[in-house]
C-alpha cells in the first residue's frame, strides 16, 4: 500500500483546521504586545503599555458592567428556566409543542431581530428614557434562558427513576424532596446552564448593539465602537481580557461539574 | 500443510503498549469445523478474532487462510465473514440492502445478487422482512440479518464475536441451534467467541479454552469436560469439587497415583497430566460422578470421604448438595431424586466416588 | 414513576400551568411581542422618521427594486451558503477525528475545539483583520516571497466576511457533528470492510449516509447564524461589502428609518424560520436542537 495512511492524512487535515481556528485568536493576543501604535503581526517590538491602558478605569468599567450583567443574567436565566424545564420534561399537556418552540425560539431566531424588537417595545412603552442596565438585562435573560432550559432538562432526564418515590416512602414531603433530593441531583444542569448563560451574555453583541446606551454599554459594544476609529493594540489587549475571563470561568467550573454530558447526544426538552 | 485446513494461526502475539494481550497463539481450523474460543473477559479471544479479520495488526506471528498469508492485508481483501456482538447492521439500508452489500462489493450481477439474497433470507426465515429497516427489527431478527449478511458472500471462514450475548436466555438457546444448523448446512469453517461455557459445549466441534492470551486446552467438548488439563479449565467448565493434596505415590501401570490430603488421608488419583511426586495437586471430582451415602463404605475401587451437608438445592429432577469435607474443603454432589433419598442440612455423610473420577491436576493457584 | 410535581389530587389549578405559565408569560412579553412588532412594523410606512399606521408593501419593494439593496441581500445569502458549506465541510473531519481518536488528550482536544466559543466575535475577527488587511501579515508574507508586487486589499470584501464567519462558526459545526456522530456505531465501518469495501467505499456508502443529518444540521445552523451576523461583516466587510445585518444597523441607528430596518429584520426572521422548517424535516425528531 503506497502513500500515507488515511488516518495520517486525517490527522494532518485536522491539525491544519485547528491552526485555522486558533491562529487568529492567538494573533489577537500577540498583537496586544506591540511596542508601536499599530496592530501589526509580528509585533514591532514588545511592550506591556497597551495592557496598562486596557487595565485602566476607562476599560475596566465596561468590563465590570459586562461581568455584572452576565452574572445576573446567569442567575435569572436559571430561575426562569427551572420551572420551564420541570414543566416540559414531566408533563404532557396540550400546547406543549408551542411552549417548546417558545422556549427554544430565542435560541433559534436571530438575536439581532429580538434586539430590534425590544428596542421598539421600549420606545412604544415610553421606557426609552430608562434604558440601560435593566433593559439590557431583560434582553439577555430572554436569549440566555434557552441554554439553561436545555441543560436542566438533560439533568432532569438523567435523574434515577424512582428516587423521588423512594424519598416519599421514607416520609419526605414535596419541598424536602425538591431541596434535598432533586436540586442536588440536577446540580450539573444548573451549573452548566448558568455557565452557558453567562458566556452567551458576556460575549453577546447582536442584541446589545441595539439596547446599549452611552454609559450602559457592554464591553463588546464598546470595543466594536472603537474599532471604527482604528485597530489600536489597546483594543487587542482588551479583547484578550474578554477571552481570558470566560476561559478561567470554564476551567474553574469544570472542576466541580461534568460539562461533557451537555456536549454530546440528544438534548431533548 | 495438510489438506482441509482453512485457517492456521502460528505464534500470534498482540501487545497494547507494554501489555501482551495475546501471547504465542497457535490454532488450526479445518474445513467445516466449528471451533469456539472460550474464556473469561480479557483473555484475548476477541483480540484474536480482530487479528484474523484484519482489524488489528499482530506484533508477531502468521495468519494463513488456505495457505495464503493474511498479515498486512486489509480487511476488505480477506475472504472472511464477521458477525459482531452488536450486529453492526447499516442503519440506512434495508435488510435486503444489508445482506446484498458484500455481494455488491464483489461486483456480482444484479440478478445473481437478488437470487442469493432471497435464498439466504429464506434460510434464516426472514423472507418477509427484506424491506424492513434495522431499527424496526427485534434483537433476534437483527442477529439473523447479521448472520445472513456474513454468510451470503460464502466466505472461506466465518467469525462470530459473542453474537448471542445481548439476547435473553430463551432466544440465546434458540439461536444457538440455528447457528450450528446453518453452519453444518453450509459447511463453512467457523470460529465462535464466547464466555458462556454451555454455549461452547453445545455448539462446538472443538473448544479452545483461553487464559491470559494463551490457549490452555484445545479439545473436543467431551475432552474438555472429562479430561480438563488444568485447574483453570476444570473450573471454567461445569462445577467441580477440588481437594488440595500433594502427590506421594507416582504413576502405576493403570495410570493411577496416590495423593495425600491436608488431613492426612491417602487417596488413589488418576494422573492424566504429568505430575511429579511431592508436587501440590488439586483432586478434581465432578459433582455428578459422586454420590452421598450415610454411614460410609463404598464399592471396590471407590473412594469415601466424610463430610457434613451444608445446603441442599432442589432442582426438580435432581438435587445439588453442598457439603463441607474434612479440612473445611467445600464440595458439591449432584444426585437424582428418584430414590426418594433426601438429605438435610447438618447431616454427617460420606462422598463416594470411583477412583477413576478423581483426577489430580497440577495446583497452579496459590491460596484462596 | 412518581415525582414531586406529579398528579396532585385536589389541586384546583393544574401544576403544569403554574410552572410553565409565569416564565412563559415573561418570554411572551419580551420575545414574541418584540418579534411580532418588528414583523408588523415592516408593513408600516415611515414619514419623517416616525412610523405611521399606514399599511404598505413599499418597504419590501424598495429592496427588490434598488440595485444596491438587492446586491446586499444577495451578498448576505451568498455568504450564508458559502459559510454553511465550508463549516459543514471543515467541521466534519474534526468531529470524526475527535470521536474516533484513542489519544489520551481527547478531552483536551475537544475542549480546545470549542474554546473559540468563549471569545466574543470581536476577539476572533480582530485577528483576521490583522492577517488580511492591506498592511497586514498575509500581504507581508506574499510581498516578501515576491508572489505579488503590490499590496492587495483582501478586506474589506465579501471573501473576508466568508473567511471570518467560517472561522467563527466552526465550533458550532463541530458540536453538531459530534452529536450526530456519537450515535453512529463504529462497528459498521469494520463490518463494511469485512464485506469487501475499501476505505473510500466504506466512507461513501456506509459512513457518509449516516452522517448526513449532522452535516445538514451544521450547514443549516451556520447558514442561519451567518445571515444575521453583525460584527464580522461590520469589521471585515466595512462599507464596501454590506450585509443585511449591517444595513439594518445603518437604517435603525443612523438614518432612523424604522420601516426599512424592520423590513430587513423581517426578511431575516422569515429566512431563519424557513431554514428551521427544513431542519425539522431533514433531521426529524433530532432537530429539536
Amino acid at each position: 500500500m503506497s502513500g500515507p495512511r488515511p488516518w495520517t492524512i486525517l490527522k494532518v487535515a485536522v491539525a491544519a483546521i485547528y491552526a485555522f481556528m486558533l491562529g487568529p485568536i492567538l494573533i489577537t493576543v500577540i498583537v496586544s504586545f506591540n511596542a508601536g501604535t499599530r496592530s501589526v503581526f509580528p509585533p514591532e517590538g514588545w511592550s506591556l503599555k497597551w495592557w496598562g491602558v486596557a487595565l485602566s478605569a476607562e476599560w475596566l468599567e465596561p468590563i465590570g458592567f459586562s461581568l455584572r450583567l452576565a452574572a445576573l443574567t446567569a442567575i435569572l436565566s436559571c430561575v426562569v428556566a427551572l420551572p420551564l424545564a420541570f414543566g416540559l420534561t414531566r408533563h404532557r399537556f396540550p400546547g406543549r409543542n408551542v411552549v417548546v418552540i417558545l422556549v427554544l425560539g430565542p435560541l433559534l431566531l436571530p438575536t439581532l431581530a429580538t434586539g430590534l424588537g425590544l428596542l421598539r417595545v421600549f420606545e412604544l412603552t415610553g421606557l426609552i428614557g430608562f434604558m440601560g442596565f435593566w433593559t439590557l438585562l431583560v434582553g439577555h435573560v430572554v436569549i440566555c434562558t434557552p441554554f439553561a432550559v436545555r441543560t436542566i432538562a438533560v439533568s432532569l432526564h438523567g435523574l434515577p427513576a424512582n428516587v423521588e418515590a423512594a424519598a416519599a416512602s421514607l416520609g419526605a414531603g414535596r419541598t424536602v424532596i425538591l431541596v434535598r433530593i432533586v436540586l442536588p441531583l440536577i446540580r450539573n444542569g444548573l451549573v452548566a446552564g448558568a455557565l452557558f448563560a453567562f458566556i452567551h451574555s458576556f460575549t453577546d453583541i447582536n442584541l446589545s448593539l441595539f439596547l446599549a446606551r452611552p454609559g450602559a454599554s457592554p464591553i463588546t459594544v464598546k470595543i466594536l465602537g472603537f474599532l471604527e476609529f482604528g485597530f489600536a493594540p489597546t483594543l487587542a489587549a482588551v479583547s484578550a481580557i474578554t477571552l481570558v475571563i470566560p476561559l478561567l470561568l470554564v476551567l474553574l467550573v469544570q472542576k466541580t461539574a461534568k460539562l461533557g454530558d451537555f456536549i454530546y447526544g440528544e438534548s431533548r426538552v | 500443510m495438510s489438506k482441509g485446513i482453512v485457517l492456521r494461526l502460528d505464534g500470534i502475539k498482540v501487545s497494547y503498549g507494554a501489555t501482551t494481550v495475546v501471547d504465542g497463539l497457535d490454532l488450526a481450523v479445518e474445513d467445516g469445523e466449528f471451533v469456539t474460543l472460550l474464556g473469561p473477559s480479557g483473555c484475548g479471544k476477541t483480540t484474536t478474532l480482530g487479528v484474523i479479520a484484519g482489524f488489528l495488526q499482530p506484533a508477531g506471528g502468521e495468519v494463513l487462510l488456505r495457505g495464503k498469508p493474511l498479515v498486512g492485508l486489509p480487511p476488505f481483501r480477506r475472504d472472511i465473514g464477521v458477525v459482531f456482538q452488536d450486529y453492526a447492521l447499516f442503519p440506512h439500508m434495508s435488510v435486503a440492502g444489508n445482506v446484498a452489500f458484500g455481494l455488491k462489493m464483489r461486483r456480482m450481477p444484479k440478478a445473481d445478487i437478488e437470487r442469493r439474497v432471497a435464498e439466504i433470507l429464506s434460510l434464516v426465515r426472514l423472507d418477509d422482512y427484506a424491506q424492513r429497516l434495522p431499527q424496526h427489527l427485534s434483537g433476534g431478527q437483527r442477529q439473523r440479518v447479521a448472520l445472513a449478511r456474513a454468510l451470503v458472500i460464502r466466505p472461506s471462514l466465518l467469525l462470530l464475536d459473542e453474537p448471542l450475548s445481548n439476547l435473553d436466555l430463551k432466544l440465546r438457546e434458540e439461536l444457538r441451534l440455528e447457528i450450528v444448523g446453518l453452519q453444518r448446512q453450509l459447511g463453512i469453517a467457523t470460529i465462535f467467541v464466547t464466555h458462556d461455557q454451555s454455549e461452547a459445549l453445545v455448539m462446538s466441534d472443538r473448544i479452545a479454552v483461553m487464559r491470559n492470551g494463551r490457549i490452555e486446552q484445545l479439545d473436543t467438548p467431551n475432552g474438555i469436560y472429562e479430561r480438563p488439563a488444568s485447574k483453570f479449565v476444570a473450573t471454567f467448565i461445569g462445577a467441580m469439587t477440588f481437594i488440595p493434596a500433594s502427590l506421594v505415590g507416582g504413576r502405576d501401570r493403570d495410570g493411577f497415583g496416590t495423593a495425600r490430603t491436608a488431613t492426612g488421608r491417602s487417596l488413589p488419583v488418576r494422573l492424566d497430566k504429568t505430575v511429579s511426586v511431592g508436587q501440590p495437586v488439586a483432586i478434581a471430582i465432578r459433582p455428578e460422578k459422586a454420590r452421598l451415602v450415610r454411614g460410609g463404605g463404598g464399592l471396590n475401587g471407590e473412594v469415601s470421604l466424610p463430610g457434613r451437608v451444608v445446603n441442599v438445592a432442589y432442582l426438580g429432577s435432581r438435587q445439588e448438595i453442598r457439603i463441607d469435607l474434612e479440612g473445611g474443603v467445600p464440595g458439591m454432589v449432584e444426585m437424582s431424586c428418584d430414590d426418594g433419598e433426601v438429605f438435610h442440612r447438618g447431616e454427617e455423610v460420606f462422598l463416594v466416588v470411583d477412583r477413576k473420577y478423581c483426577v489430580a491436576l497440577p495446583e497452579t493457584e496459590t491460596a484462596v | 414513576m412518581w415525582t414531586i410535581d406529579g398528579k396532585q389530587a385536589g389541586r384546583r389549578v393544574p401544576l403544569p400551568l403554574v410552572l410553565i405559565g409565569v416564565p412563559a408569560l415573561f418570554l411572551l412579553l419580551f420575545f414574541v411581542v418584540p418579534n411580532a412588532l418588528l414583523l408588523s412594523a415592516s408593513f408600516l410606512r415611515s414619514e419623517n422618521q416616525v412610523l405611521t399606521h399606514e399599511l404598505t408593501l413599499q418597504n419590501f419593494t424598495i429592496f427588490l427594486t434598488k440595485k444596491v439593496y438587492l446586491l446586499t441581500i444577495l451578498r448576505t445569502f451568498v455568504v450564508g451558503i458559502s459559510v454553511g458549506f465550508l463549516v459543514a465541510l471543515l467541521s466534519f473531519p474534526v468531529s470524526y477525528f475527535l470521536i474516533r481518536t484513542q489519544s489520551r488528550f481527547k478531552g483536551a482536544l475537544i475542549a480546545l475545539s470549542l474554546a473559540p466559543l468563549l471569545a466574543s466575535v470581536v476577539v476572533r475577527t480582530y485577528g483576521w483583520y490583522v492577517l488580511l488587511d492591506r498592511f497586514g501579515f498575509l500581504n507581508d508574507v506574499l510581498m516578501s516571497i515576491d508572489a505579488i508586487q503590490q499590496r492587495i486589499a483582501f478586506i474589506p470584501s465579501t471573501g473576508g466576511i466568508i473567511v471570518g464567519l467560517t472561522h467563527a462558526l466552526l465550533p458550532y459545526g463541530i458540536l453538531t457533528n459530534l452529536a450526530s456522530l456519537s450515535v453512529v456505531n463504529p462497528n459498521i465501518e469494520k463490518a463494511a470492510m469485512s464485506l469487501g469495501a475499501n476505505r473510500t467505499r466504506t466512507f461513501l456508502l456506509v459512513l457518509l449516509p449516516n452522517c448526513l443529518p449532522g452535516l445538514a444540521a451544521s450547514f443549516l445552523l451556520a447558514f442561519s447564524i451567518s445571515i444575521s451576523a453583525y460584527a464580522t461583516p461590520a469589521i471585515l466587510g466595512g462599507y464596501a461589502a454590506q450585509t443585511v445585518a449591517t444595513l439594518i444597523y445603518t437604517f435603525i441607528m443612523q438614518v432612523l428609518d424604522w420601516s426599512l430596518g424592520a423590513a430587513l429584520g423581517a426578511i431575516l426572521i422569515v429566512s431563519t424560520v424557513v431554514i428551521l422548517y427544513f431542519s425539522f424535516r431533514f433531521g426529524g425528531r433530532r432537530a429539536e436542537l
